[in-house]
């Protein structure tokens, strides 16, 4: 080999890598660009500033965080930046602009850096910022529809109306056509909306071999196949499962947030189960939850059982194959329950029955020992159990007296026409109990104790129905609902309106109350209370044997 | 109750109320099984069979309470009926299957006392659940607090926890992963099947 120039001599590997971290959160950026543009088309200037806030705020918690902390700066990374945009794009439009600042520096900080930075947290940080804020109430509840002008600055002012998600959620179909979903010309969270550029985004990342296809290809089949076998709506199986799939941030997080690769197993089986974990998830909460979209919920929960999915499907020896090894684990799970074995119990009572000089003395040393074991504990359960007694018997017509009171003040509260009430044997599926309330013109009504799901739990209220049909007070007992949002829909105001109504009332139309806006689940459920009492009361059937059973009345 | 009910409970009990990360009544005493993710899995199945037991024997002991009108005595009732039951299972296991009381009985003594077994007791009485509903509520509370264990103890091997400032090393970053883990499951506050 004849030398014309040096010889250079390098060691191995002699191959250039051109991917770094920072080209491929790039590529993750430009892959984001496009949707950012539909986002800004669709929803006005106000995308970019909210963008630009969270990219800010997230690029600065990290470098803030890192200088403070005297580590390297990886900002040049991108991956704050990544998160920011990510973050960003999950929020509505009408978002505060101090919401993406706190959920960027809870997302950077608490969920990124305090477990060591890039590579090395276990729940995907923009998602978590999204999930903090989700549970400030009214944050992430005013969707506005498309074309609407937010302004940049100062209060929004405008009008929310219902997202094809919301609609999805109350069992609906949307009245968009396929087109008009995948471009996102409806409300939704500012990057959620446009599918189709999304769809692109995820092309391109998956040609750049960026992220790989396995886990949203997953995702996105297990709900459509989910929807399709379960359809609502009456639009057909393959419209529901069409609108599902391009409503919400589905997309958005099966192709930009489940293929994260520090929060996402890395085995291949592990990756399709966290996919299809993800969908189950996902329709799961679409179909049952409160909030109208679970993807985010979905992949947050999986991110959590990502050590399971990883210890499921790593292969125990390296050169063995799989089912090698899973067979393996099947004969020691078959070895290991082999081994438990029953064993008889040799019973010997009265082992020593014939020992000592009187009859049955040995018994009774066998006994002694245990008597004096157990007897510290006897003397306090008999000393506690005499104090219960004795406290309930000082204050039982003390307790039924307040019970008493306590039952007039609601009795006056849900039927303030009647004085007396009585409790009655009739019983009604649904019912918890059915009290009568009399006044010296005779029956009043019933007041009847129902529960309805309401956002947090189940909702129990009891209402008044008089005989002829009309509600004359609603009193709500026992909920679970936010404090301060849901609580709006339960306050004397709110409940007052469903007086004098009867019949079946509805939350728009004819025989509508009107819902508080921003608690309309709680509504819903005081109002699904209200019918369920007039059906109960209606149909109430007085005239048939009653079944009076000891100790219920 | 219909099947539809029987299935919400079950799934209630699994992830919206979910015994460790949203109801926090199963953390028990027994620091290992927080760290080693196979210590997890026994004490979640100790766990499971314990709270299956005793939610059952406390339904029973609610009805006998109910029906002497000795309603007054449930606390106390309760609060015997879930240490008399794992003393009972773990002589069980003593006598009659030894191989698995030495897998199990250390697990066993560590859930005497656990709130989720007698948390169960009080949240099937207080709701009124029949034995399908405490069964189905107690086997699935006690499956979810397994996978929760066994997830955090997953996390605390896999996950470094001394890469944050100093003053957060130790319990506030274990506290703040499990925060995070239960942070996940807001989502599923409220779900209901019908």
């Amino acid at each position: 080999m004849s030398q014309n120039g040096p010889v250079i001599r390098r060691s191995s590997p002699q191959i250039a890598q051109v991917s770094s971290i920072s080209s491929t959160m790039l590529d993750v950026i430009v892959a984001l660009l496009p949707a950012l543009g539909m986002a800004v088309y669709l929803f006005g200037p106000r995308v970019l500033a909210l963008t630009l806030v969270s990219v800010a705020a997230c690029v600065g918690a990290e470098y803030g965080y890192r200088r403070l902390m005297g580590l390297s700066n990886t900002v040049g990374d991108l991956s704050a930046c990544v998160t920011g945009l990510l973050l960003a794009m999950s929020l509505p439009v009408t978002a505060p602009y101090w919401a993406p600042v706190l959920g960027g520096v809870f997302s950077i900080v608490v969920v990124k850096q305090f477990y060591g930075g890039l590579g090395r947290n276990f729940m995907n940080p923009a998602l978590a910022g999204r999930a903090l804020l989700c549970t400030f109430p009214g944050l992430m509840t005013t969707w506005v529809d498309a074309f609407q002008k937010t302004p940049l600055f100062g209060a929004v002012d405008a009008v929310s109306s219902p997202t094809p998600m919301a609609l999805l959620h109350a069992g609906a179909l949307p009245d968009l056509t396929l087109s008009q979903l995948m471009l996102g010309q409806h409300g939704g969270a500012m990057g959620g909306a446009p599918v189709f550029m999304l769809l692109l985004g995820g092309v391109y990342l998956v040609g750049r071999r960026v992220i790989s296809p396995r886990i949203p290809l997953s995702y996105l089949g297990t709900v459509a196949l989910l929807t399709l076998l379960f359809p609502r709506g009456n639009g057909g199986a393959l419209a529901w499962m069409t609108a599902q799939l391009c409503s919400g941030g589905l997309v958005l997080g099966a192709v930009f947030m489940a293929s994260d690769y520090t929060t996402t197993p890395v085995t291949p089986v592990g990756q399709t189960l966290f996919g299809m974990g993800c969908g189950v998830l996902t329709v799961l909460l679409r179909y049952f939850g409160s909030y109208p979209d679970g993807v985010g919920w979905a992949i947050l929960t999986m991110n959590c059982c990502v050590w399971l999915l990883d210890r499921a499907a790593l292969p125990r020896r390296f050169g063995v194959g799989r089912f090698e090894a899973v067979r393996g684990w099947a004969e020691h799970l078959r070895a290991s329950a082999a081994a438990i074995h029953f064993v008889p119990p040799k019973v010997k009572f009265l082992a020593r029955a014939g020992d000592g000089t009187m009859p049955g003395e040995g018994y009774l040393d066998e006994l002694r020992g245990t008597v004096r074991q157990l007897a510290a504990l006897a003397a306090v359960f008999a000393v506690t159990c005499g104090m219960v007694f004795g406290v309930h018997r000082a204050t039982d017509y003390a307790a039924v007296r307040a019970e008493t009171a306590a039952q007039q003040t609601l009795l006056a509260q849900v039927m303030p026409q009647a004085t007396v009430r009585s409790e009655t044997p009739y019983r009604a599926p649904g019912a918890l109990s059915i009290t009568a309330g009399y006044n010296d013109s005779g029956l009043v009504g019933y007041c009847v104790e129902v529960q309805a799901n309401g956002f947090g739990g189940v909702l129990t209220a009891v209402v008044g129905v008089n005989t002829n049909g009309e509600v004359t007070g609603v009193a709500v007992t026992d909920h679970r609902e936010t404090v301060g949002m849901g609580t709006q829909a339960l306050e004397s105001g709110y409940l007052s309106q469903y007086t004098g109504r009867s019949g079946t009332i509805r939350t728009s139309g004819s025989n509508a109350v009107e819902a508080v806006s921003g608690a309309t689940a709680t509504s819903e459920a005081v109002t699904s209370c209200v019918n369920q009492a007039l059906a109960i009361v209606a149909s109430l059937d007085t005239e048939g044997k009653v079944d009076y059973v000891d100790g219920e009345v | 109750m219909t099947a539809v009910q029987l299935a919400g409970i079950a799934l209630a009990a699994l992830l919206s109320e979910n015994f460790i990360l949203v109801s926090c009544l199963g953390i028990g005493s027994r620091t290992q099984a927080f760290r080693d993710p196979l210590d997890a899995w026994r004490t979640g199945y100790s766990l499971t069979s314990v709270m299956v037991i005793t939610a059952l024997a406390a339904w029973v002991v609610n009805q006998l309470l109910r029906h002497f009108a000795l309603s007054y005595f449930q606390t106390l009732a309760f609060a015997l009926t879930g240490p008399l039951v794992v003393a009972g299972l773990r002589y069980f296991l003593r006598t009659c299957i030894p191989e698995l009381s030495r897998r199990m009985d250390e697990n066993l003594s560590s859930v005497t006392s656990n709130c989720a077994a007698m948390g169960t007791a009080l949240l099937i009485a207080q709701r009124g659940y029949g034995p399908g509903g405490a069964f189905l509520y107690a086997l699935f509370g006690g499956a979810g607090a397994t996978v929760a264990m066994m997830c955090f103890a997953g996390l605390r091997r896999e996950v470094s926890l001394t890469s944050c400032p100093r003053c957060f090393q130790g319990l506030p970053i274990n506290l703040i992963t499990a925060g995070l883990m239960a942070l996940s499951l807001v989502g599923f506050y409220g779900l209901h099947l019908s």
